[in-house]
């Protein structure tokens, strides 16, 4: 299996702090892995996916996406990759309130070539591939009609959000607690539709969540405890001269 | 879906604040635009105090005090013309009409020109505005008189009142020309130039109430011998006058006959230009005008501060837009874009509805400010200076809005993708 994401001997600090936040050794998703990581708030989570979208930049280490140096890259490159090849869903608000639905599943192709010509090599125009997505996603456009998003049930704009994430087949969806605002029932069908939908188009999935229990339905299990070696506890033992 | 549609649909989502921004800056814009139109109407005003005539023509002094007492009845001739002159200067071939302007009585502190009827005829103000009369018409008897409209209405004057004119200027006088009282004929309309605040009788009316004046208190003949009957009897050809208008035939000529005057050799006169002269006045008395341009500014100014408040206002509740437009590939230019383009929108609809509100304006409060102030704001055409004024706007506000922008981008810079809220 050829590897998505491949880190290595990461290392982050913020600029006015000497301890370091985050501290990888090694960290790995292959194509099409459902991988699930496990870390309460404050483990460094959102550092780790902002290094990931390639919005924060490492001090050290190696990081491989898709294949390419990750690192190498330009600012405005970064920039590029996270739009043609990632998507993103979140815990909330992250739709745009005032887009209608299909606007909203469709606003990546705005920004990506790549992913609208992905689309295209469907034989699909955007919006019939938005509304065929969020039917895979129970949202069905034709019932509920094209209103604004903030007319939703949370529940409905997750779904939205995830073909969002979905839309133009990119190579790696990363999801950051997107199921807590969810019922329990809502969230495991809502967990299924997801999992079916990157199957069919062999899209690796980084979800991240505090709760373990979710875990069982994944390919691999990770806690960001285990990975991450600059923990605050062991990084303030660290600095204590021996 | 492009750039500008986004932003369209992010500013319609913020209506009521976007709203009121776009309300503040229109304010500003014709608060602005209105002061200007007064303040370039002021000085058109009062620099088409008279208009169409081509010189004014008095005893040799400094311009701007035959100017001062010839238009605008402030202060006192230092000597007259005699009606000698008066008459060789008017009837030269290039002149193709002249208005004798004298002066020297009042009326409750109102000033009495005597004139001839070229007066109702060819005086013009604020462009090509001829005098018009509100009511009644010109003066035919000797004693009849055409009052300003500001005279009419402060002594609340109607035609057919008797009035008595006063030696001098003062308010108070005590020596009245009772024995020669006035009647009403006309009254003009508003001009919003000194012709309001006039009386105007014939030349030979002024002479009429002089007669006798000449003898010494206490000369048996004054009093009984200056009735009515005996004034229309004399001779009430005028010896002398204060000034006179003067229009050519060819405006050419203007620099020719002027000098002319200059060198009349019977008699020590003068003769100047009105537009450069009320050009010059306008000029030392001006500071007004400069006090205007300065509220005008700081309206601005303000202005653009609330825009800057009220754009970074907003900017909180939207860097989870920003976050997610950068979550979706967004390049950090993109943000800026975002924000400097709303910022121009912004300012046009502010500067469009200002536009409106001013036009608004200016054409309900017209007939006031033209009646009550004699201000005659021109409406239609925009000036250049407007153009200057609003581009002015467009790229201050654009500058001001690179604060706001520049927020929003460092902000989505430390947010990355997930806002900590």
């Amino acid at each position: 299996m050829t590897s998505v994401l491949d880190i290595n001997n990461l290392e982050f600090s913020w600029p006015n702090s000497t301890r370091p936040l985050l501290k990888v050794e090694e960290f790995q998703v292959s194509q099409g892995e459902h991988l699930f990581l496990q870390g309460p708030s404050g483990s460094g989570k959102s550092t780790l996916l902002n290094i990931i979208a390639g919005v924060l930049t490492p001090q050290k280490g190696d990081i491989h996406l898709f294949g390419n140096d990750f690192q190498a890259y330009t600012a405005a490159q970064k920039d590029k990759v996270r739009g043609d090849h990632m998507g993103f869903i979140f815990q909330m608000f992250n739709l745009l309130p005032f887009l209608s639905i299909i606007e909203n599943v469709t606003l990546p192709c705005q920004f990506s070539k790549v992913k609208k010509d992905n689309v295209f090599d469907k034989g699909l125009s955007l919006e019939k591939e938005a509304c065929r997505l969020l039917k895979e996603l129970d949202l069905d456009i034709q019932l509920i009609g094209d209103k604004k998003v903030s007319d939703l049930s949370v529940g409905q704009q997750q779904r939205v959000a995830a073909a969002r994430a979905l839309i133009g087949s990119p190579k790696l969806i990363i999801a950051d607690e997107p199921t807590s605002a969810l019922d329990a029932d809502v969230r495991d069908r809502f967990l299924q539709l997801l999992f079916k939908e990157c199957k069919t188009s062999e899209t690796s999935l980084v979800f991240v969540s505090h709760d373990l229990s979710l875990g069982r339905q994944f390919d691999k299990v990770l806690s960001l405890k285990d990975i991450n070696k600059a923990s605050p506890m062991q990084t303030q033992s660290a600095e204590v001269p021996t | 879906m492009k750039l500008l549609n986004i932003s369209l649909k992010s500013l319609l989502n913020r209506k009521g604040t976007t709203f009121l921004t776009i309300l503040s800056i229109a304010l500003s814009v014709a608060l602005l635009l209105g002061i200007e139109r007064i303040r370039t109407g002021a000085k058109q005003s009062f620099e088409s105090t008279v208009s169409g005539v081509d010189l004014i023509a008095g005893a040799r002094s400094g311009p701007i005090n035959l100017m001062l007492y010839s238009v605008f009845r402030i202060g006192n001739a230092t000597n007259n013309v005699s009606y000698q002159t008066f008459k060789d200067i008017s009837n030269r071939d290039d002149v193709s009409w002249s208005i004798p302007i004298s002066l020297g009585d009042s009326h409750k502190g109102y000033k009495v020109v005597g004139t001839s009827l070229d007066y109702f005829k060819h005086f013009k103000f604020a462009g090509n505005k001829n005098l018009k009369f509100m009511t009644g018409n010109e003066f035919k008897g000797l004693y009849d008189v055409v009052l300003g409209a500001d005279v009419a209405s402060q002594l609340k004057y109607q035609i057919g009142d008797k009035i008595v004119l006063s030696h001098g200027s003062d308010k108070i006088s005590f020596q009245d020309h009772a024995d020669k009282p006035f009647t009403v004929v006309g009254v003009l309309s508003k001009t919003g130039t000194p012709v309001d605040q006039s009386l105007h009788v014939s030349l030979e009316a002024i002479e009429a109430i002089h007669i006798g004046w000449q003898q010494t208190p206490g000369d048996t003949h004054s009093g009984d011998m200056h009735n009515h009957d005996t004034a229309n009897e004399s001779t009430l050809t005028p010896k002398s006058i204060t000034a006179f208008f003067l229009k050519l035939n060819s405006r050419l000529d203007v620099f020719n006959v002027k000098n002319d005057i200059d060198n009349y050799n019977q008699e020590a006169v003068m003769a100047v230009l009105p537009g450069v002269v009320l050009r010059d006045l306008w000029n030392t008395i001006g500071s007004a005008e400069k006090t205007l341009l300065a509220v005008s500014l700081l309206v601005f100014l303000v202005s653009l501060v609330s825009m800057i408040i009220s754009l970074l206002a907003t900017l909180n509740e939207r860097r989870r837009e920003m976050a997610i437009f950068r979550s979706l590939g967004a390049q950090k230019g993109f943000i800026f874009s975002v924000l400097i383009i709303e910022t121009g929108l912004l300012t046009l609809l502010g500067i469009l509805l200002g536009l409106l509100i001013l036009y608004i304006a200016l054409f309900s409060f017209k007939p006031v400010l033209e009646s009550q102030m004699g201000l005659n704001v021109n409406l239609l055409t925009p000036s250049m200076n407007d153009f200057v004024y609003l581009s002015v706007i467009f790229a201050s506000s654009l500058c001001v809005g690179i604060l706001p922008s520049y927020k929003a981008y460092k902000n989505s810079l430390a947010d990355g993708l997930t806002i900590k809220s």
